[in-house]
């Protein structure tokens, strides 16, 4: 590696404007975008308004639901209660408010609770009779953010419901089995911390795919490393100087994205755990290899972009940066699984404490690997720097 | 005089082309020598396999006294190189770009000194990229001659240029003659292999087709001289300039050129036709051969064709 040329691709780079927007500002302002549409959602801050129809009258089984109900539409240590409940007994009108968005799901307690209930304790303890289990009706409306997510969060508090019951009557009440798994999470979760790693692993990516990529292919094209090839200079050592110049880069990039997370929305600094470095290395690592991919495949700078901008967007949404996708539509999923990008955020997430990846934790170090020494191999075999020239 | 550079039967054959077919030539300490032909005539890809950019199919190369397979790095060391595009690591000033060059090298002049030859010197803090043609092949040189190299090889280096910065590049040329430097340049352009070069090795179809000095190549034409001159109607004329028995009778359009090795009797001829006749002739032009001449000679094309 030739210091000079190191430094000399480094200014270079970082000369150049649309460098400069897309690396360095670029994942700022998309940090920003994103804490504040998302930020305000932070655990202590969720809030919905929910309609209840409450029909079920006096017994255990609606007792239960209504403590648990109470729980979580209480207030408490300075953090606003999750649940906001308006008690109604017209159906209509509260559909008429569910429409309006005046609140986000209704929740039926039908007449029939509790003496379904109370037939469930009862067979329990016969176990060859089997009664039908009590039902709670949750209304949503379909395609909204708000009912989706109050929806499923009820659902949980169905699991405590049940819980409850459990304690109580020394019972277990299949009807309030939820089968979904959930991903842990923990206390402190924050939005800003869960967005810098995905930004984060999305800043490393973007250099190596445009930077990187972008730049071998104009040097092929334009006959750069064919005029650097007439010097003594190998062109070996350029490539080990302009690797290392977007390593730098990378850094320099995730450096300020993490002072500004913390200075500005208050993001933590556990992105410095010793647990996530494995996966900062390996985002490099993916990120350089890719962009030598795409560079040794792409006849001139064009062809680059053209290919970086194809993998990078469906490997960036599909890659959990910016929300979680394991549990997305099948048709897409087997990208998802296949995506190193979801394997680095994911780790980055659990090496921050914030939340677990629901993958074993050697697929978190191998599927990235294995992306790394593919695309490092096609790019021996395919990489030719004198270009059209050849 | 030192051999500075002997190339035997070099060959370099593409699927579809062969665009060096067994070319032999021998370079002298302190000559300048060109290669002179159309595009396409194989002289950039034989520069490119002596620079060490590309490897030959065939052939031998022996450099500074040292028969070589390859170019290696010590090779490298003393040549400089200027290729035929002028690119360079973009957003980086002109003297960011020649300081670069110089630290690929073991040894290398001062970059100022350089720039100063080059006359750069009101350029040295502007990025190359907003330079002009002139400027930047004004860098491309003043980057070959950084190591302070034994022979430097110039591919084009005019092509695409103004007639005051192609003036401005032969100027450095001659200057680097003036050094004792040994210049390989390659050209399409007539004038330039005619007026800058000790030896013109004439290039067509991968073939070196004639190999002289800019004298020696003309002198072979015998004592011809061209008339040429611009008359209506020029074509229905034909028959009356060939009486004049004219070695060769070209006419394209309205202008008519003649080849004679007696100037004077045509000439003679000419005006007193046109005076008894009341013929007009205009943009009257008397000019000796020049390499063009050579080259359609040689080839029936002309290098611009």
């Amino acid at each position: 590696m030739k210091m000079n040329l190191f430094k000399a691709l480094l200014i270079s780079n970082i000369r150049e404007k649309e460098v400069l927007f897309w690396i360095f500002a670029f994942p700022i302002i998309l940090l920003t975008i994103m804490v504040m549409i998302f930020g305000s959602m932070d655990g202590q801050d969720i809030n919905f308004k929910v309609a209840l129809i409450d029909k079920g009258g006096e017994g255990m089984g609606t007792t239960i639901i209504r403590d648990v109900l109470k729980d979580v539409s209480t207030s408490s240590e300075g953090r606003k209660a999750l649940f906001d409940i308006i008690v109604l007994d017209d159906t209509e009108e509260a559909r008429q408010m569910l429409m309006d968005q005046k609140v986000s799901i209704i929740i039926e307690i039908p007449e029939d609770f509790n003496v379904k209930f109370n037939q469930v304790v009862f067979f329990s303890r016969i176990t060859a009779i089997s009664a039908q289990s009590p039902t709670v009706t949750v209304e949503r409306v379909a395609l909204r953010n708000a009912s989706t997510l109050a929806s499923d969060i009820f659902k949980q508090i169905m699991s405590s419901v049940n819980l409850e019951a459990a304690k109580r009557m020394n019972v277990k009440i299949s009807g309030y089995e939820y089968s979904e798994e959930t991903v842990g999470q923990s206390e402190n979760f924050s939005y800003a911390d869960f967005f810098l790693a995905g930004v984060l692993v999305m800043s490393f990516f973007s250099t190596g795919f445009f930077a990187l990529g972008n730049d071998i292919a104009h040097n092929k094209h334009i006959g750069i490393m064919k005029r650097l090839s007439a010097t003594p200079l190998s062109i070996r050592k350029f490539m080990y100087s302009n690797i290392l110049s977007k390593m730098l880069i990378m850094v320099m990039s995730a450096v300020m994205l993490v002072i500004f997370g913390h200075f500005v929305f208050g993001s933590s600094f556990s992105i410095l755990n010793p647990e996530t470095f494995p996966f900062i290395l390996l985002g490099i690592l993916d990120a350089l290899a890719f962009g030598l991919f795409i560079g040794s495949i792409s006849k001139n700078a064009n062809a680059a972009s053209a290919i970086g901008n194809v993998l990078f967007f469906p490997m960036q949404f599909l890659g959990g940066l910016y929300f979680e996708v394991w549990d997305i539509s099948p048709a897409v999923r087997w990208f998802v699984y296949i995506n190193p990008m979801t394997y680095i955020a994911a780790g980055m997430r659990q090496g921050m404490g914030i939340v677990d990846a629901p993958v074993p934790a050697y697929s978190l170090y191998l599927v990235p690997l294995a992306w790394a020494a593919v695309m490092l191999v096609i790019s021996i075999f395919t990489f030719d720097w004198r270009g059209d020239a050849s | 005089m030192d051999k500075i550079l002997k190339v035997k039967g070099l060959k370099k054959h593409y699927p579809t082309v062969k665009a060096v077919d067994g070319i032999d030539f021998e370079i002298e300490k302190g000559q300048i020598f060109t290669l002179l032909g159309p595009n396409g005539a194989g002289k950039t890809t034989t520069l490119e396999i002596i620079e060490g950019i590309k490897k030959a199919d065939g052939g031998e190369i022996e450099f500074f006294g040292r028969k070589l397979k390859n170019v290696d790095s010590h090779t490298k060391e003393k040549i400089g190189v200027s290729l035929q595009s002028t690119n360079f690591i973009p957003h980086l000033k002109v003297r960011e770009t020649i300081s670069l060059f110089a630290s690929f090298f073991k040894n290398s002049l001062p970059v100022e000194q350089v720039i100063k030859f080059v006359s750069l010197d009101e350029k040295k803090n502007d990025y190359v990229d907003k330079l002009s043609g002139g400027q930047k092949q004004r860098v491309a040189i003043a980057c070959a001659l950084i190591n302070d190299p034994e022979m430097i090889f110039l591919d084009e280096p005019t092509t695409g240029l103004d007639p005051q910065a192609r003036r401005n590049i032969w100027d450095i040329i001659e200057h680097l003659k003036g050094e004792g430097k040994t210049v390989f340049l390659t050209t399409h352009y007539m004038e330039e292999a005619q007026r800058l070069s000790d030896v013109v090795c004439i290039m067509d179809h991968g073939r070196i087709i004639a190999m002289d000095t800019p004298v020696g190549h003309i002198n072979s034409l015998g004592e011809k001289n061209y008339i040429s001159f611009v008359v209506k109607n020029a074509a229905e004329l034909k028959t009356v300039f060939e009486e004049w028995s004219p070695e060769a009778l070209e006419i394209d359009g309205d202008r008519v050129e003649i080849t004679t090795e007696k100037i004077q009797e045509i000439l003679e001829k000419l005006f007193s036709w046109s005076k008894k006749q009341k013929i007009i002739f205009s943009d009257i032009d008397i000019r000796q051969p020049n390499l063009e001449d050579v080259f359609l000679k040689l080839t029936g094309r002309r290098l611009r064709d």
